[in-house]
């Protein structure tokens, strides 16, 4: 229709949702166990190259906050401090029995929950979780980008991530 | 696992007669206790003494029990290379304190460190500081009068320091 | 030796790309030279050993995977070893389980030798050795899909034998793997052994002698790169491990290279075991007989009377070692992981404690840092291999 002419029309929340969820860039951060699912679905068999996910080690320049592995209230500042040096927009995944909901770790020195301190948008269950879960997080996640609404014209409105 | 021969433990019993409180073979392990006055000699002489020979100290860590005056009793696990022998020594900590082992196997520097955060006991002669805890924690988790879900403590002691 | 003054204070914090999980140094800097450093551990302590008194033996034993996450097995064969030592049963485990808790030990041991060369290389520069790491990483957890039903957190060790039998898959899968295995070792040592960048970034780097190693308490694949031949296998044998024919690697350096080598020499030695362990495993039960301490097979707890109780038993109240105190060791891939139980007669332990080997092994890092430079930091504390979950537990 307009494609040979080099113009197509969109809207322009559908551009910008769509190029947001093409390259999501995760924090490298892992704590414990779920960790090493996770360099295993970044790593030759469960390839995240893929979806446009490359791990940067720096909170400046991420937009993703994969928490894998048991918080422990000593590591709680920390992570809230990271989570305040990412720009939005930004998002959370919480992988993981023990960042859900501390698992088996009810003790003295573990936090109950990674929504404790940061707001998370997709929580995924399992101990450790397989990568192929890892997968379907992200694309639950793409989803939950792509209907999201980041102009709005004629309102006051807060940030919508 | 082999523990030390009974000449061995003769010889022992000669040579310290009645600091050597007490003697348990349990599952072929002998568990030696000392009593404080005589530790850091005892320990001496397991290190230097050619039928002994004891150059590694293996773990240290402290058991609680509370019905009991004094109510924490150390315990060590000494082994040699040379002679492949193991050796379990204990000792009651009386007012809650013991002679620091440092000087005779450094892999008590941590050890230590771990046995009075989690219990209280200090040990004389070193510079004592927490290790796994953040320094301003109040209370001593592995003493049986602290439960489990642990106890209510500000917020600012799991600071960043 | 007096110390120098520092010029800048640098702190390599808890989330950073290269030190192994939420490990925190604060190092003081003159130029690129370390004249001090500290380490400070303690972001993943969850409170194991507190966890372990107010829970029966069986109903702790999950716990133990997840302590040292990626060597599952080990952790939890030294439980087990210790338990039945307690109890005095530990010559009438089967035999098949032996050889099946042997087979499973070494394939963990490849597992987290893979995990540490591909990490190790990864901090190193060498990408590429650690997208090949991971791959053959793979095929040894699908090995344990197949026979445990969990890739990282198998669960497969009970006290009194095995959980189940190994089928005729996995041992097939199994076969295929030792023969394709030690052809890609010879392709890692090609990428890494004679390259001029590894060996000028590893060679003569962090060096630990065998005196000073033995009196810092140090074990596993760095004391035997100081020159230590002392391995718990070889020292006092546990399970079968007496009745196999294999060597410990021992190197005399005591550098960063030294460790890889041992490592690597390591893996090779595992695959043999592993192929001993094959052709001598006898057939029959996995698991002991006695239903005081291990489940009834499950025909008999739906069918019988007698099994229902005797699971109902086991289940609500918990097998009740004697009263004493025992101390077992086995060598995980880090080191000798011991375990210390004193039981006063009840169905939990009295006080447990883990003797963690990378938190002895990370201990001599604040003296071992000084005079090295700060890109040195990351071949040594990856040499050393800690994993932060077996050191704060």
């Amino acid at each position: 229709m307009g494609i040979r002419e080099g113009i197509f029309l969109t809207k322009l929340e559908e551009l910008i949702n769509w190029g947001r969820k093409g390259a999501l860039w995760p924090l490298a951060f892992a704590t414990a166990c779920c960790g090493i699912e996770m360099m295993a679905a970044a790593a030759s068999r469960y390839d995240f190259d893929r979806f446009g996910v490359i791990f940067r080690n720096t909170p400046r320049q991420c937009d993703l906050l994969i928490m894998c592995g048991t918080i422990s209230r000593k590591m709680a500042p920390i992570i809230k401090r990271l989570w305040e040096q990412m720009p939005d927009p930004k998002w959370a995944i919480a992988i993981g029995s023990c960042a859900i909901s501390g698992n088996i770790f009810q003790t003295y020195s573990t936090l109950r929950g990674l929504d404790c301190i940061v707001p998370v948008d997709v929580y995924v269950p399992g101990c450790a979780p397989k990568p192929e879960a890892f997968y379907e997080a992200l694309i639950l996640l793409q989803k939950k980008i792509k209907r999201d609404r980041p102009i709005v014209v004629g309102e006051e409105r807060e940030c919508s991530t | 696992m082999l523990y030390i021969r009974e000449e061995l433990l003769e010889l022992l019993k000669e040579e310290f007669k009645d600091e050597l409180k007490e003697t348990k073979l349990f599952r072929g392990e002998v568990s030696i206790t000392v009593s404080k006055s005589s530790l850091l000699d005892f320990m001496a002489f397991l290190k230097h003494n050619e039928n002994f020979l004891m150059d590694m100290l293996v773990d240290l860590t402290a058991v609680d029990f509370p019905d009991r005056e004094p109510r924490f009793v150390v315990v060590y696990h000494l082994r040699s290379l040379t002679f492949k022998h193991n050796l379990r020594v204990k000792c009651w900590a009386e007012n809650d304190e013991l002679p620091s082992v440092i000087n005779l196997w450094k892999s008590a520097d941590w050890t230590e460190r771990e046995v009075y955060e989690m219990f209280g006991i200090k040990f004389t002669g070193r510079e004592l500081k927490k290790l796994l805890l953040p320094q301003k924690y109040p209370y001593f988790p592995l003493r049986k009068d602290f439960p489990l879900e642990g106890k209510e403590e500000p917020c600012e002691v799991w600071d960043w320091e | 030796m007096e110390k120098e003054r520092a010029d800048l204070i640098l702190n390599m914090g808890p989330q950073h790309p290269s030190t192994h999980g939420v490990l925190r140094l604060v190092l003081e800097l003159k130029g690129e030279k370390i004249v001090g450093a500290d380490s400070i551990i303690g972001y993943v302590h969850r409170g194991v050993e507190k966890l372990a008194e107010n829970r029966k033996y069986m109903q702790i034993l999950p716990v133990f995977d997840r302590v040292d996450y990626v060597s599952a097995n080990t952790n939890e064969l030294g439980f087990v070893l210790a338990v039945e030592k307690l109890l005095g049963i530990e010559d009438k485990v089967p035999r098949r389980a032996q050889f099946l808790r042997v087979i499973m030990a070494e394939l963990t041991r490849i597992s987290s030798h893979l995990i540490w060369l591909g990490t190790h290389a990864l901090e190193l520069g060498a990408m590429s050795v650690f997208l090949y790491a991971f791959r053959e990483r793979e095929k040894v957890l699908d090995l344990f899909e197949e026979i445990a039903g969990g890739r990282l957190h198998t669960g497969y060790m009970r006290i009194g034998g095995v959980a189940a039998d190994a089928t005729e898959k996995f041992l097939e899968e199994l076969n295929e793997f030792l023969e394709l295995f030690p052809l890609k070792l010879d392709e890692y040592e090609d990428l890494l052994s004679e390259n001029r960048i590894w060996l000028s970034r590893t060679k003569g780097v962090g060096i630990i002698d065998k005196e000073t190693a033995i009196n810092w308490g140090i074990t596993g694949p760095t004391l035997r790169a100081a020159g230590c031949d002392y391995d718990v296998r070889k020292y006092y044998p546990y399970c079968v491990y007496g009745e196999i024919d294999f060597k410990v690697p021992v190197y005399h350096n005591g550098d960063v290279y030294d460790r890889y080598k041992v490592r690597m020499d390591e893996m090779r030695e595992s695959v043999k075991i592993i192929k001993e362990c094959l052709s001598k495993m006898p057939q029959g039960p996995v698991q002991i007989e006695d239903t005081t301490v291990i489940l009834p097979p499950k025909e008999e707890v739906y069918n019988t009377m007698v099994g229902l109780i005797q699971h109902f038993e086991l289940v609500i109240h918990g097998l009740t070692p004697p009263k004493g105190e025992v101390y077992a060791a086995v060598e995980g891939p880090r080191g000798e992981l011991g375990y210390y139980i004193v039981s006063d007669g009840t169905n939990k332990p009295y006080r447990l404690r883990i003797r963690p080997p990378s938190l002895i092994n990370i201990s001599i890092l604040p003296e071992l840092l000084k005079g090295h430079y700060v890109a040195d930091v990351i071949s040594i504390i990856g040499s050393l291999d800690p994993l932060m979950g077996e050191v704060d537990r």
